[in-house]
């Protein structure tokens, strides 16, 4: 029963998991641009973001037409409310890595940037989390979804250190003041972008469990 | 009981011959609500609704064990009369069935049964009857043309005006609106939200949006046994019970 309703449900998955996909390599670019030998990689970003912009009026699109067409309830109506939600959030997230994309323009306009190491450590979490933030929501699974909601904790500790090291850097060596206050920035963006993962992530446990979370 | 119900079912089970239709329905329904059954065709909801003022009562063969009571009176005690049951229970039907006659006496035809005979103290009830059911604008200069010569929906709203005539205390509606058109639906359903301040209701519907829509509480009833009761929101955004899940989302079967 509801063939063709439950194979557009699963494409409507399979759409998000794909924008999830692109998030995480615009994420993982924007992190190398941060190193000047690789700053062509910033460009790419750049076009992946404006992917999707695209995916998202896609995906919105397609919630509305089902909205309409199947006037949904129960489990469907939390799946595709869902999904309203967290293509909002991925998007997001391509605006945060175009910021990144950004501001490494200027900072490798500078030359080596110091203090890398702990970024591309909060930059690979991020980008995982929000993969499995939505691979949570595909497959209804609420304990990995809880643990991308924990996950966060990590990415919020890695903020604080950098932030620590930047401001030591600030206090002891003027000549990086300026690239440590783009660092930070940068540290910023990725840390909004582990928000938006346990944003979708909390939308993944309220469609198994009806219940919306409170925001942090 | 909770408090505020008005009709309380307990372990109501029943029989048409030697087939069980209902099956241990206990359920409490809430005064000055609207509370909606849903289910499969042959679920058993329209014959709980018609247990509910005894309309079963001309079914040959029904049998009927547990209880029901309204106001906390057992509606199946022997000596009920079951003319004032029905007074205080009144009933819509999926078909508009005004009688033939006009929509003044239409309305009376209640009133005048229970003695009141007085022409001012008639046409008091007749327009009070007719604003109750928002049909008063549309019929008001011409009372006494046959109820049969108005539409569909002014049809049963003249139905609901008739049966606010008595002053009913619940109104049963099975399938109020299936038979009429999308507007006729909406002026009805705006009609019950309204109505619901004074009186309370309980809808059959086949229509799962209308439940969804102008109910408090929905109740779903598969094969004699009742499933699921909760409010409304609830039970359509996050079913408790497997089965309700399935019904409504239609992976049914």
């Amino acid at each position: 029963m509801r063939n063709e309703f439950n194979a557009e449900l699963s494409e409507l998955g399979t759409l998000l998991t794909d924008m999830a996909s692109v998030a995480e390599e615009a994420i993982d670019l924007v992190t190398a641009s941060l190193d000047p030998a690789k700053q062509g990689s910033a460009q790419e970003a750049l076009s992946l973001t404006k992917n999707m912009d695209q995916m998202e009026r896609e995906i919105e699109n397609r919630c509305v037409k089902l909205l309409l067409k199947q006037q949904p309830v129960a489990h469907d109506l939390r799946v595709i409310s869902a999904a309203m939600k967290m293509v909002t959030d991925l998007q997001r997230i391509g605006d945060q890595c175009a910021n990144i994309a950004e501001t490494s323009r200027f900072l490798t306009a500078r030359g080596e940037s110091p203090k890398l190491e702990k970024i591309r450590s909060m930059s690979l979490r991020s980008g995982a989390m929000v993969k499995q933030a939505i691979a949570a929501y595909v497959t209804n699974d609420l304990e990995a979804a809880d643990r991308v909601v924990r996950l966060d904790d990590e990415v919020d500790a890695l903020f604080l250190e950098v932030k620590g090291e930047l401001v030591d850097l600030i206090a002891g060596n003027r000549k990086e003041a300026d690239q440590a206050i783009d660092l930070l920035m940068t540290a910023k963006y990725l840390e909004r972008i582990a928000d938006h993962a346990v944003n979708i992530a909390q939308w993944a446990i309220y469609c198994v469990t009806g219940e919306i979370q409170p925001t942090n | 009981m909770q408090a505020g119900t008005i009709i309380s079912a307990q372990d109501l089970d029943l029989y048409y011959g030697e087939n069980q239709a209902l099956k241990k329905i206990t359920m409490d329904i809430p005064e000055r609500q609207v509370t909606a059954l849903i289910g499969p065709s042959g679920c058993g909801k329209s014959t709980f609704l018609k247990t509910l003022n005894r309309m079963n009562d001309l079914v040959p063969n029904v049998r009927i064990e547990g209880t029901i009571t309204y106001r906390g009176q057992d509606i199946y005690m022997p000596k009920l009369d079951v003319t004032w049951l029905r007074r205080h229970v009144g009933m819509v039907f999926q078909k508009p069935n005004p009688f033939p006659m006009s929509i003044y006496d239409n309305i009376a035809y209640g009133p005048r049964t229970h003695g009141i005979r007085n022409k001012r103290q008639l046409d008091e009830i007749v327009e009070r009857s007719l604003r109750g059911a928002a049909i008063w604008d549309e019929v008001s200069d011409r009372l006494k043309k046959p109820a049969l010569s108005l539409s569909g929906g002014q049809q049963q709203r003249i139905c609901i005006a008739r049966a606010l005539a008595v002053e009913p205390d619940v109104l049963l509606m099975d399938e109020a609106t299936s038979a009429l058109d999308p507007i006729s639906t909406s002026k009805i359903e705006d009609l019950i939200a309204e109505l619901k301040k004074q009186y309370t209701i309980v809808i059959v519907t086949h229509n799962m949006q209308q439940a969804v829509r102008i109910s408090d509480k929905c109740a779903f009833f598969l094969l004699g046994q009742l499933v699921e009761f909760g409010d409304t929101t609830q039970l359509f955004s996050m079913p408790k019970d497997k089965r309700t899940e399935e019904y409504i989302t239609g992976r049914f079967g």
